[in-house]
C-alpha cells in the first residue's frame, strides 16, 4: 500500500470533505482518501497504481468548486 | 422518466454552500427508488423525482452523520396558503392587543414597590421581578425574544437544551454586568448612562432590528427574509450581528449591553446607587436586580428553546407579532427622545381627540375664564386623557392636571420647547405657560412613552404684552452689585404646586454660586437627583434645605438636569 499526498484547492467545509472522501474512494486502487479542507492537504491511501486524470475527473464532475494539484511525481511512482 | 414518477419536495436542515447540495444530491440517489435530486442550499429545499413517496428516514440517514435533517417541505414553507396564514396572523395579533390590553387593566405595576431610602436586597429583588414583567422589558426583552425566536427557526435540529445555552449565556453576561457597572456607578458616582438622545438612536436602532426579525418570524412577507441588518451603523446592529454568531461571547455580550438599553427600573436603580455612593452597596444592589429579572427572562428563554411542532409553529408566529408590535412602539418612543415629534397612531398611548380648530375655543377640553384658557387633563395609568388639545396664541394657559394614576414616568411631564419639567402628584397640579408662537407644542413622558400635544393657533387679537412663560425670579443677590462677590446666593423650591420653581437663573461668570434648594415634596426616581452637567455637579435631593455649589467659569446657558438628562431649568451666565 502506498500513499500520496495532493492537494485540491477549493474546499471550505466539512461537507466539502464528506464530499470528496466519497468521491475519491470510488476512484480505482484507491483505498481512503484524508481530507483537511481547511488546508486542502489531501492524504490518498492506495494500492499499486492510480490513474490521476480519473482521479481528476472524478472531482471535476462535482462541479467546478475543486482543483486537484498533483504532486509532480504523482503519476509516475508506485 | 417514468410517467408514475412525481415530485416530492423535502426541507433540508442545515446546508449552507453548495457543497452541500452535491452532497445531499449524491447521497439521496443512492436510495432506492429515487431518480432525480435537485437541492438547493439557499432555500434548503430538495426535490426528489421518485416513484412513490421516499421513506424520510431512510433518506436522513444517509446525511445524518454530517449533521443534517430532514423534513416535509410543508412545515417550514414560507406561506403555502396565503390566504390561511393571514387568517391566522390576524388571531394571532388579535390575542396579543387583547392580552395587552388586559394586562394594562390590571396596572402591573403595584404602587407600594418603590425605590426609597435604605431599602432591603429583598425589595431590590422584588422589584427586579416587577421590572421584567413591566413596560421596561419592553426593550431588553423584545430584542431576546426576537433573537431567541430567530435562533429556534434557524436551527431547528437542534434539541432543547442546545437551544437554551445562548440563554445561559444572555443572562451570565447580563448578571456580571449589572454587578460590574453597579459597582463602577457606586465608586465613580455618576450615571453610566447615555443622553435622552442617544438612548432614543439606540432604541431606533434595537426596533429596526426587532421589525426586521418581527416580519421575518411571521413569514408573509417573502421579501422580510433578505432583510439583513448587518452594517455596524448603530451599536444595537452590532449586538444583533453577535447574537447571530454560535459563539457563547456573542449572548453574553448582548446580555452584557442590555444594562444600556432604556429602562426606567435600571436608570432608577441607578440613582439609588449613586445616592449610596459606595461601590460594594452599588454591586450587591445591581446584582440582586438583574437576579429579580432572571425567572422572566429564562422563562422566556426555556420556553422559545423547548418549543416544538405544532407549538413551535404558533410560538414562532406569536413572537413574531409580539416583536413587530413592540418594535414599532419603541420606535415611537425612540423618536420622541431622539427628539422627533412623530405620533404613530394607536401605539403612543395618545387618546384621539379633534385637533382640527377652525371655530373660536373648540376644544371642549379647553375654556376661558375672562383671563387664562384653563385647560383640564387627567395623567392615569395608560398616560394623559385628553392628550391633545388647541389652544390660542399669546393668551395665557392654567393647564389644570388632575393626577388619578402618577405611579409611573406619566408623572414626569417634559415640555422641550418651554423648558417646562413638571412633575404631576396625586390630585389636582397646576401648570401655567403662555403660548407665544404659533404652532404644535409636544410634551411627554420623562420615557418618552406617553405623549400629548398643544395645537397653538394665532390669535387674532392678541395682547402685545403677554406675560413670559416660566417667570424667573430676580436672582437673591443682584449680580451686578459688587458685595456678591464672595456669593451669588439663589434659591428654588422644589413643590407639588410649581414644580421646580424658580427654574431659570442669571448668575454671573467666576463668582461662586450657592443655590439653597427647599424641597417640599419627596423626589422619587430620576427626580430625585439633580445634575449641573457643565460642572460635574450631581446633587442629591432630599426632603428640606440642602445647598448645590459651583463657581461658572464662562458665559452661556448652563442647563440643570435630573439625572436621567432631562433638562429642569438653567442657569444663564453673563460677563
Amino acid at each position: 500500500m502506498a500513499t500520496t499526498a495532493l492537494m485540491i484547492s477549493g474546499t471550505h467545509c466539512e461537507s466539502c470533505k464528506a464530499l470528496l472522501e466519497e468521491v475519491c474512494r470510488e476512484v480505482p486502487n484507491v483505498r481512503s482518501c484524508a481530507v483537511d479542507y481547511r488546508t486542502g492537504r489531501t492524504v490518498v491511501e492506495h494500492d499499486g497504481d492510480v490513474d490521476w486524470a480519473a482521479f481528476e475527473r472524478a472531482v471535476s464532475e462535482l462541479g467546478s468548486l475543486y482543483r486537484v494539484e498533483l504532486p509532480p511525481a504523482a503519476s509516475g511512482v508506485k | 422518466m417514468e410517467q408514475t414518477s412525481k415530485t416530492y419536495e423535502l426541507k433540508i436542515h442545515g446546508m449552507h454552500c453548495a457543497s452541500c447540495e452535491i452532497l445531499v444530491e449524491r447521497r439521496f440517489q443512492k436510495v432506492s427508488g429515487v431518480q432525480r435530486v435537485r437541492a438547493n442550499y439557499a432555500s434548503g429545499k430538495a426535490v426528489v423525482t421518485a416513484e412513490q413517496e421516499p421513506d424520510l428516514a431512510a433518506l436522513e440517514k444517509t446525511i445524518a452523520a454530517e449533521g443534517y435533517r430532514v423534513s416535509r417541505w410543508e412545515t417550514a414553507a414560507p406561506a403555502v396558503n396565503p390566504g390561511r396564514e393571514w387568517r391566522e396572523l390576524g388571531g394571532v395579533f388579535l390575542v396579543v392587543v387583547a392580552l395587552y390590553l388586559v394586562l394594562r387593566r390590571f396596572e402591573f405595576i403595584p404602587a407600594s414597590i418603590g425605590i426609597s431610602e435604605g431599602m432591603s436586597y429583598g425589595v431590590v429583588f422584588l422589584i427586579g421581578l416587577v421590572a421584567a414583567v413591566s413596560s421596561c422589558i419592553a426593550v431588553t426583552g423584545g430584542l431576546l425574544l426576537a433573537v431567541a425566536a430567530k435562533y429556534n427557526e434557524q436551527h431547528p435540529h437542534l434539541s432543547g437544551a442546545q437551544r437554551f445555552r445562548p440563554h445561559l449565556f444572555f443572562n451570565a453576561g447580563r448578571v456580571v454586568s449589572y454587578t460590574l457597572l453597579g459597582g463602577v456607578v457606586g465608586a465613580l458616582g455618576s450615571m453610566l448612562t447615555f443622553t435622552p438622545a442617544m438612548t432614543g438612536y439606540l432604541t431606533l436602532g434595537v426596533s429596526v432590528v426587532m421589525i426586521a426579525l418581527g416580519l421575518q418570524l411571521l413569514k408573509v412577507f417573502p421579501w422580510a427574509a433578505r432583510l439583513q441588518v448587518k452594517p455596524p451603523k448603530f451599536l444595537a446592529h452590532r449586538i444583533h450581528a453577535l447574537s447571530d454568531s454560535g459563539h457563547p461571547a456573542g449572548p453574553a455580550l448582548l446580555g452584557a449591553g442590555t444594562f444600556f438599553l432604556p429602562c426606567g427600573f435600571t436608570q432608577a436603580l441607578q440613582l439609588y446607587v449613586l445616592s449610596q455612593g459606595d461601590w460594594q452597596r452599588g454591586a450587591l444592589t445591581m446584582f440582586i436586580f438583574s437576579l429579580g429579572t432572571l425567572p422572566a427572562l429564562l422563562s422566556l428563554g426555556i420556553v422559545s428553546s423547548f418549543a416544538r411542532g405544532g407549538f413551535q409553529r404558533y410560538f414562532l408566529k406569536f413572537s413574531g407579532a409580539v416583536v413587530l408590535l413592540l418594535g414599532l412602539w419603541n420606535i415611537n418612543n425612540g423618536l420622541t427622545l431622539a427628539g422627533f415629534n412623530v405620533q404613530i397612531p394607536g401605539f403612543s398611548g395618545v387618546e384621539k381627540a379633534v385637533a382640527t380648530v377652525r371655530e373660536e375655543w373648540t376644544d371642549p377640553n379647553v375654556t376661558f375664564n375672562g383671563k387664562e384658557q384653563v385647560v383640564k387633563m387627567d395623567v392615569v395609568s395608560a398616560g394623559y386623557r385628553p392628550a391633545r388639545f388647541t389652544i390660542r396664541q399669546n393668551v395665557p394657559v392654567r393647564w389644570e392636571i388632575n393626577g388619578i394614576n402618577t405611579y409611573g414616568c406619566q408623572s414626569v411631564i417634559l415640555m422641550p420647547k418651554l423648558n417646562i419639567t413638571k412633575y404631576v402628584q396625586q390630585g389636582p397640579n397646576v401648570l401655567e405657560f403662555t403660548p407665544t408662537a404659533a404652532g404644535e407644542l409636544p410634551f411627554h413622558c420623562s420615557m418618552g412613552m406617553y405623549r400629548g400635544s398643544f395645537t397653538v393657533v394665532p390669535n387674532a387679537a392678541a395682547p402685545s404684552d403677554a406675560p413670559r412663560p416660566a417667570p424667573s425670579q430676580p436672582a437673591a443677590c443682584d449680580p451686578t452689585i459688587s458685595n456678591c462677590l464672595e456669593a451669588q446666593r439663589l434659591q428654588m423650591e422644589i413643590s407639588r404646586e410649581r414644580g421646580f420653581y424658580p427654574n431659570d437663573f442669571t448668575v454671573r461668570k467666576g463668582v461662586p454660586v450657592e443655590l439653597e434648594i427647599d424641597t417640599k415634596v419627596p423626589m422619587g426616581g430620576c427626580m430625585s437627583v439633580m445634575v449641573i452637567p457643565r460642572y460635574k455637579v450631581a446633587h442629591r435631593l432630599t426632603l428640606g434645605k440642602s445647598v448645590v455649589r459651583f463657581t461658572p467659569t464662562e458665559s452661556g446657558v448652563i442647563p440643570f438636569t435630573c439625572s436621567m438628562g432631562s433638562k429642569m431649568g438653567q442657569f444663564t451666565v453673563l460677563n
